[in-house]
């Protein structure tokens, strides 16, 4: 039975790799009518629809980019969400959730196309704030691109919690580790992202 | 003798003057050269750029950006060719520069479409702008300014802007829209068009109007009288024609 299944299942992701191709030239087949026939409201509409098929394969491709544990962290395929609105200020949206609510957790986010990253991207271009400020924050590196790591204590349960967000092109990614983590793990969890592969479909 | 001394009088007379008229023959020379030089200097630091005492020059010249607007078909193939070849950046930014070209053309035609003179004043060629971001964050927008002496009307006709949805909430709720003897704006309606007229006396008036879902004109006018004036300035705009031309129902 098993060798029926398998077969079954890739066809079945070929087919919908088709259709989703397939609709995006829909699209695109009918914004070019439109425009030609003079509806250029209804060639807009068509391109807009078009873009949001594009967000939402690059949402897929990189969500098979991201690693499906983190540290013992197991991914949950059945949570991952990509959602592609192409509006000016959130763009592109891809989130992945690893471990359980009860334990130590942590989620993975990545907005493309966003002006979110215009305040992250002005404090990171401080050069004081490497050195002074909030003792909760602080900037690091990975990969050779700056990122800014807080930090959030839980006064009534002890708990700590880190968020590393770095902006990338024009997109930001936010890792947030949320239970009992130590800045080192942190850090090393951050470094099991392939920052340069997602920017290779993103940018 | 008397002789003599009339021609050595004469003599003495026309040897003065031949120096004077040397004397200011060799002034009028040396006016006619100061004036010349101080032609050739002006004419020669008229040619060359002003430099500051820092030797870095001023810019004088030039005549702007060449702006043409993207080729919607050809931006199309390239986003369905791109798309193919699973190169969704591309795509993505062939897809923009089309949505782009589109809402160039939709604003032109709107341009187009706006009286060339309103209430004896004239439309101001030089500042007709259509701008798109393809964003839907900014979206398309419009605006023409007319003009006679010193009073004023500009229109700005916003679309496809999610702003602008927030906007016209905002405008239809009625506290916002209720009106009293204190407040400098009120609820109108300009031929079945709901929106806000307000006064600011360093500004002056402002009506917007919300024509559609993701559509507003904004008409800010100058210098005008009183508002029956605004009124009949604004009455003069087709406002259904503009919103069928932008796709609002």
């Amino acid at each position: 039975m098993k060798t029926i299944y398998l077969p079954l299942i890739f066809l079945f992701s070929l087919t919908a790799i088709a259709l989703q191709a397939q609709d995006f030239s829909d699209k695109i087949s009918t914004a070019t009518a439109s425009y030609q026939s003079g509806n250029l409201e209804d060639a807009r509409f068509n391109l807009q629809q078009a873009l949001a098929d594009i967000d939402a394969e690059i949402g897929k491709e990189i969500l098979s980019l991201l690693p499906s544990s983190l540290g013992e962290m197991a991914s949950k395929p059945e949570e991952d969400d990509y959602s592609g609105s192409n509006l000016g200020f959130a763009g592109l949206y891809v989130h992945r959730i690893y471990g359980n609510q009860e334990q130590d957790h942590a989620s993975l986010e990545i907005i493309t196309d966003s002006p979110l990253l215009t305040g992250i991207n002005a404090i990171l271009s401080l050069p004081t704030f490497m050195n002074k400020g909030d003792e909760n924050q602080k900037v690091i590196k990975v990969e050779n691109y700056k990122a800014l790591m807080q930090k959030t204590e839980d006064t009534s349960t002890g708990a700590t919690s880190y968020t590393v967000q770095l902006p990338f092109g024009q997109s930001l990614l936010t890792l947030s580790c949320n239970g009992s983590f130590e800045e080192s793990q942190v850090l090393a969890l951050t470094n099991t992202i392939p920052f340069s592969q997602i920017l290779d479909v993103v940018e | 003798m008397k002789k003599v001394l009339f021609t050595l009088m004469i003599t003495i007379g026309v040897l003065h003057m031949s120096t004077s008229h040397a004397q200011f023959v060799r002034a009028l020379k040396d006016k006619i050269k100061s004036e010349t030089e101080k032609m050739q200097k002006s004419e020669s630091e008229e040619a060359e750029p002003q430099v500051n005492e820092n030797r870095s020059a001023t810019n004088t010249k030039g005549e702007g950006l060449i702006f043409t607007p993207p080729d919607v078909k050809e931006n199309m193939a390239e986003a369905e060719a791109a798309f193919q070849a699973k190169n969704y950046v591309d795509a993505k930014n062939a897809i923009r520069q089309a949505i782009m070209g589109v809402e160039m053309e939709m604003g032109q035609n709107v341009l187009e479409s706006l009286p060339e003179n309103i209430a004896g004043m004239e439309k101001d060629p030089q500042s007709d702008q259509v701008s798109s971001s393809s964003e839907l964050l900014a979206g398309l927008t419009i605006t023409r300014k007319y003009v006679k002496d010193d009073k004023e009307l500009n229109i700005t006709i916003a679309n496809n802007s999610l702003l602008i949805a927030s906007a016209n909430a905002y405008l239809s709720n009625p506290s916002y829209a209720a009106s009293g003897s204190e407040q400098n704006y009120k609820p109108v309606k300009i031929k079945d068009f709901k929106g806000v007229l307000e006064f600011d006396e360093s500004s002056g008036y402002k009506l917007s109007l919300p024509i559609g879902q993701t559509s507003i004109v904004v008409l800010e006018g100058i210098n005008f009288q009183n508002e029956p004036e605004v009124m009949t300035a604004a009455d003069n705009f087709d406002f259904d024609s503009i919103k069928k031309q932008l796709g609002e129902q």
